[in-house]
């Protein structure tokens, strides 16, 4: 039981006295004891250590992986970069606005806008500004005094019966040597001088005898404009060389036909006057409502159908004549009242002032934002011809109610030059001319609204050895920022970026056009553009 | 009793105490010198190791995130001297250190000694910088020269470029 007990070693404590030697083996199990831990302890170090500088150089390489990834993403987004350069030129743009809009019930200056209403004179505003008179006679009949509550004025397409398929014709009735210009004929509204010419060559005593006839459709039935209630002429004529030695009498009349009484073709004398000439200035005679053969303008105006106007010209020359004579009619138009509809009606105009002669402006563009309140309205974009004094038709639409942008671009050619558009003042008169039917006479207005600078704007074109110009467009999917701009010529090198007089610096949103200028004087010769991006890339041109 | 006096071991005298002790502590010692050996030549090592990789991946990093583009190169006359006119853009996240500029001035190419002349500390770019190196070059026109930059890090920027 004993050896049992010392065997198995469980009650050494209980078996021997406390000083009893301790077994040899006991001693040196201690110090194996002792060393292992410590070594223990060494490993451990060192296995921490080891695993402290993997985790650190791991966590290196992630961060040179990011920034890999980084640079990687960078690169593609360089690769993405696409850029259009056109329009290069050497010249510059310069853009024009208002300094002063007009909102309707406000003072009108230069810039206006037109609220019209059925006030219960019947007298439509109309607003003239800025340019001579002769440019707002044909709305003459709209200045009715009279009362007129309902029907109120209503006028055909334009005063000038621009609408109908023909414009006006001309036409020689006598063997008188001669012509007659048509080139002016189909004139626009308020086309001042020249919009109607006729002339001849004098051989001596003879008789020369003109027409010049327009054509226009009317439906004066309940389904159309309703019956008419009154209808007035208005004409100017402008004879600038007349002499009674020369010419003993030169007499003008003008007929409406009515072609829907075919074959008689029923003809009614609107007016008759003799020419006494020589003019200086216009002669407008407006507001002509009755005819003189009798009866009024609108109670002959019953048939659907068309109608014509025709100005016959009779001169009788003497021996003593001179060699040619000329006859200028102007705003020759027919206004008519109906029952059903109501007739509103802007016109304004604006003139810029340039900085550039016309020697030098080679394209125009303009911006315009209107707003009616009236439906439908026809709204034509007029610019004045200096040298054929007319107005020039550029844009005719319909637009809605709210704003509607229009832009007109106006490229010269060989037979439209800057110097039809710009006089020696470096005036160019923009006009708008809006139309607009109701069914009905209560509140209606037609107004156009041109509430900021930003609504009316003229970008000029110019040809400069100062400047240069190209148009930029971002046709990639990210954001470029275009950093510098190397232009290289005959010359040497011009560098220009954001640091640099002028400076250069584009913004481009994907898909955005920026027309982009750079003062720089031009050497003649080849030219190379570099555009650098902030990214990296060049484009060149 | 006579079996319990056979297992009683005779008691040690005061030598094999100390001896014990001593070999006690010559072990331990031992393994504590072993021990600290193994530690520092490990932890050198690997410290070593670490500066080495450190050193290796922030020239990677800064290889990998160096962008520099040269967008032109002007051979022309300044003051009567001909000159090299270098034009380039840093559009990298990182600052770029142009330290040389290699060319083929000579035939073949070599560092272009005008450029340690008139840059001694070499050319440092901030993200999005443009620089201008002007540096003297005598160059025959109509003939194309190789011009590389290169940064503190390795990296290289280089294109050819007619005079």
């Amino acid at each position: 039981m004993i050896e049992l007990r010392v065997h198995r070693g469980e009650s050494w404590r209980g078996l021997f006295p406390p000083e009893r030697p301790r077994r040899p083996f006991e001693a040196k199990h201690r110090r194996r004891a002792v060393s292992s831990v410590i070594g223990g302890l060494f490993v451990l170090a060192i296995m921490v250590a080891g695993i402290s500088t993997i985790l650190y150089i791991t966590t290196l390489q992630t961060g040179m992986i990011q920034a890999e990834n980084h640079a990687a993403v960078a690169d593609t987004q360089k690769n993405q970069e696409k850029l259009s350069i056109s329009q290069v030129f050497y010249g510059g743009t310069q853009s024009y606005t208002p300094t002063q809009a007009y909102v309707a019930g406000s003072t009108c200056n230069n810039l206006c806008g037109v609220n019209m209403t059925t006030a219960s004179s019947g007298r439509f505003g109309g607003t003239i500004m800025n340019q001579n008179n002769t440019l707002y006679h044909a709305y003459a009949p709209f200045n009715f005094t009279s009362p007129m509550n309902n029907p109120t004025l209503q006028a055909l397409s334009n005063s000038n019966f621009t609408s109908n398929t023909n414009g006006w014709t001309f036409a020689s009735t006598s063997s008188v040597s001669g012509d007659f210009s048509s080139s002016n004929g189909n004139p626009s509204p308020g086309s001042g001088v020249g919009s109607m010419e006729l002339y001849f060559t004098c051989v001596g005593t003879a008789t020369f005898k003109g027409n010049a006839t327009t054509r226009f459709y009317i439906n004066p039935s309940s389904g159309g404009v309703g019956p008419i209630a009154n209808s007035q002429f208005s004409w100017a004529e402008y004879v600038p060389v007349l002499n009674s030695r020369s010419i003993s009498s030169a007499t003008l009349t003008v007929y409406l036909v009515d072609e829907n009484t075919a074959p008689s073709f029923t003809t009614y004398t609107l007016t008759q006057l003799s020419l006494a000439g020589p003019d200086a200035s216009w002669k407008y005679r407006t507001a002509i409502s009755s005819l003189q053969s009798g009866g009024t303008i609108a109670s002959k105006l019953v048939h659907t159908g068309y109608y014509d106007i025709v100005i016959n010209l009779n001169v009788q020359t003497t021996s003593k004549c001179y060699s040619q004579y000329f006859f200028y009619f102007d705003d020759i138009g027919l206004n008519y009242l109906g029952n059903s509809y109501f007739l509103y009606q802007t016109d304004w105009a604006y003139t810029f002032v340039l900085a550039q002669a016309s020697s030098v402006v080679t394209q125009l563009s303009f911006s315009l934002t209107t707003a009616y309140n009236q439906t439908s309205p026809t709204q034509s974009v007029y610019l004045y011809d200096w040298l054929n004094k007319k107005y020039l038709l550029f844009s005719n639409v319909t637009t809605s109610v709210g704003a509607d942008v229009i832009s007109v671009n106006v490229n010269f050619n060989s037979t439209l030059a800057p110097q039809n558009l710009i006089n020696g003042a470096n005036e160019l008169v923009l006009r708008v001319q809006s139309v607009a039917y109701a069914t009905s006479s209560t509140v209606h207005r037609i107004e156009t609204d041109v509430q900021s600078s930003a609504y009316l704007s003229l970008t000029v074109w110019y040809s400069s050895s100062n400047a240069v110009t190209f148009t930029l467009q971002n046709q990639g999917p990210v954001q470029m920022e275009v950093v510098s701009l190397v232009i290289i010529d005959a010359g040497g090198h011009h560098y220009f970026n954001s640091t640099t007089t002028p400076a250069f610096d584009v913004v481009l949103y994907p898909g955005k056009v920026v027309v982009t200028q750079i003062q720089y004087s031009w050497v003649p010769g080849l030219s190379t553009f570099y555009f650098v991006t902030a990214r990296g890339n060049v484009f060149v041109d | 009793m006579r079996g319990n006096h056979r297992w009683v071991l005779p008691r040690r005298n005061g030598r094999s105490a100390i001896s014990e002790i001593i070999g006690t502590l010559l072990i331990v010692l031992a393994t504590v010198a072993i021990g600290t050996l193994l530690l520092l030549g490990s932890s050198s090592s690997l410290q070593t190791g670490t500066v080495l990789q450190q050193s290796q991946v922030s020239l990677a990093t800064q290889q990998a995130q160096e962008r520099l583009t040269i967008f032109d190169v002007w051979f022309h006359t300044v003051g009567g001297i001909p000159d090299l006119e270098v034009h380039a853009l840093n559009y990298g996240s990182n600052l770029i250190h142009i330290v040389t500029i290699y060319t083929n001035q000579s035939g073949t190419v070599a560092p272009l000694a005008s450029f340690t002349t008139a840059y001694p500390n070499g050319l440092t770019l901030s993200p999005g910088q443009q620089i201008e190196i002007l540096a003297a070059f005598s160059y025959t026109p109509g003939t194309n020269y190789y011009v590389k930059l290169v940064s503190d890090s390795g990296s290289v920027f280089d294109g050819a470029w007619s005079a």
